[in-house]
């Protein structure tokens, strides 16, 4: 059985506008998930050195071996814009940048983004791209705006309980809770030998090996 | 200092807005084989907790248990279009073969509108092309519904068609629910939903240095998503705007507030669900 952590943010303390459904959304996920549940930070407790590489990007305060990538999903619900996710409080300073992070070189394989903007399309290999992904499969997120909302993540979990594929899940969860105007948005990755395309979660399906080198990344966007 | 908020023209609104209870659907088994038949499937119907799914190889059909929704896709298909079988359709293509497909799933609940036609693209990078090439693999057929002139808003009311680089259908789903006007109840002025969403969580934590616009607000009925019971189409303001603050200088947002006052007392004694649902920002 895999294993699973989520954070959740709703107090911002002024660093942008509060949120209403983000943990109702990530513990959605979190509860209905048929896997092992590691951890669960919201608001304060919720930092985000804890998705960052020791020793990569400014800060070089990240614990990501502790969290993050030690388990094979993570969700997380709060705000974000095509520089990186943001968190509530100022651990360092308060933002994931791609910079900051190599997913993947010890468990995770999946990490599911649900803030605004973080995979807009323009520019997205060079941001989420190569240095990103370092056996990770998939990350999931959106190319737009997208709604507050409280089901996403509980019928993500269904989905992939269900024995839908990665990729499938993610889209159908962002069909059923976001108008038309909000784009899905997925970026994987695969080597020789890797067919990530297919994956499901643990116990439901096929789970392709870790793409530790990946020659290709395929980037897909389509509306809700 | 409280933060300054711009507002946009506000919408004209009646004393009065009109409510609907959404029927609760009835679908049992037998029911979704037969509807599966009108897309020439035959197979077992399984339940599946939110969904009643029915497979029938490359097809699949999900019926949402919750409201009158369905999806049915093709699995037999690469949606990156790795397999490079040819250009994404023309529009006109992708339109006809929408309107095909909408009037096998049928528009008893409500007639879908043309809203949109939008693009699935891929992008694939390389160590040597890092950049990547885009490739549009389908063409997205986006149809909304309204009532009485109102527009439906949200998640749970929309229909969509997706036809790949065969012209052929690759999904296509439509999210309703049956709906029956029991009345009207008194709406809240615009300029009152103005003030509760300038004190919402979402605007009023924030400090003096943030600036708020709202760019649009216009009335909507409110349908949550398929998966979930819901027992009227909530009145609301959609509000859409952007938030701008040092650590995050452009979040744009959609939000909803309350157009009617439905009070859960009120609810409780008619046996409505989901008054006032998590989507509702005041």
């Amino acid at each position: 059985m895999g294993s699973i952590g989520i954070e959740w943010v709703r107090q911002y303390h002024g660093l942008a506008g509060n949120l209403t459904n983000t943990k109702p959304q990530a513990e959605g996920f979190y509860n209905t998930l048929s896997a092992t549940r590691r951890f669960q930070w919201g608001d304060d407790l919720a930092w985000d050195r804890d998705f960052e590489q020791q020793g990569a990007g400014s800060p070089a305060s990240g614990t990501d071996t502790i969290w993050a990538d030690n388990v094979d999903m993570v969700f997380f619900s709060g705000h974000g814009s095509p520089s990186g996710f943001l968190f509530g409080v100022k651990t360092d300073d308060a933002k994931v940048k791609p910079t900051e992070v190599r997913w993947g070189d010890k468990e995770l394989e999946w990490i599911a983004l649900d803030a605004c903007n973080v995979l807009e399309a323009n520019g997205v290999f060079s941001r989420w791209g190569w240095p990103v992904f370092k056996g990770l499969h998939y990350i999931l997120g959106f190319h737009t705006t997208t709604g507050d909302e409280p089901d996403r993540g509980r019928l993500l979990a269904q989905y992939l309980n269900n024995g839908e594929t990665m990729r499938r899940a993610w889209i159908k969860c962002c069909q059923d809770t976001e108008g038309s105007d909000t784009q899905w948005a997925y970026l994987r990755a695969d080597a020789p030998g890797t067919d990530t395309y297919n994956d499901h979660w643990w116990g439901k399906g096929s789970v392709s090996a870790d793409p530790d080198s990946p020659t290709v990344l395929y980037y897909a966007r389509g509306a809700c | 200092m409280s933060v300054k908020i711009q507002f946009p023209e506000l919408p004209r609104v009646n004393r009065e807005l009109p409510l609907y209870t959404a029927l609760p659907p009835s679908w049992t088994a037998e029911k979704v084989a037969k509807l599966a038949s009108r897309f020439d499937m035959k197979g077992e119907v399984v339940d599946a907790g939110p969904w009643y799914v029915c497979r029938n190889e490359p097809w699949v059909l999900e019926v949402y248990q919750a409201s009158h929704s369905l999806r049915i896709e093709r699995r037999d298909i690469d949606a990156e279009g790795r397999d490079r079988k040819g250009d994404a359709p023309d529009r006109e293509a992708a339109m006809a073969t929408a309107k095909r497909v909408m009037a096998m799933i049928g528009d008893e609940y409500a007639k879908p509108e043309l809203h949109s036609v939008t693009e699935l693209e891929v992008m694939r990078a390389t160590r040597e092309q890092r950049e990547g090439e885009r490739h549009v693999v389908g063409l997205q057929v986006n149809y909304r519904y309204a009532l009485d002139g109102v527009p439906l808003v949200g998640p749970g009311a929309k229909a969509q068609v997706s036809v790949g680089a065969d012209g052929q259908l690759m999904q296509a789903y439509r999210f309703a629910r049956a709906v029956e006007r029991i009345g009207a109840r008194e709406s809240v002025a615009p300029e009152e939903a103005m003030r509760r969403f300038a004190a919402s969580e979402m605007v009023a934590r924030l400090d003096g240095r943030a600036k708020v616009s709202v760019s649009s607000a216009v009335l909507g009925l409110l349908a949550i998503p398929p998966t979930e019971v819901q027992s009227v189409l909530v009145p609301v303001y959609v509000l859409r705007g952007e938030i701008s603050t040092e650590a995050l200088p452009r979040q744009a947002f959609v939000t909803y507030v309350a157009a009617t006052e439905l009070g859960e007392a009120d609810a409780k004694r008619k046996r409505w669900q989901q008054v006032r649902p998590g989507l509702l920002t005041a």
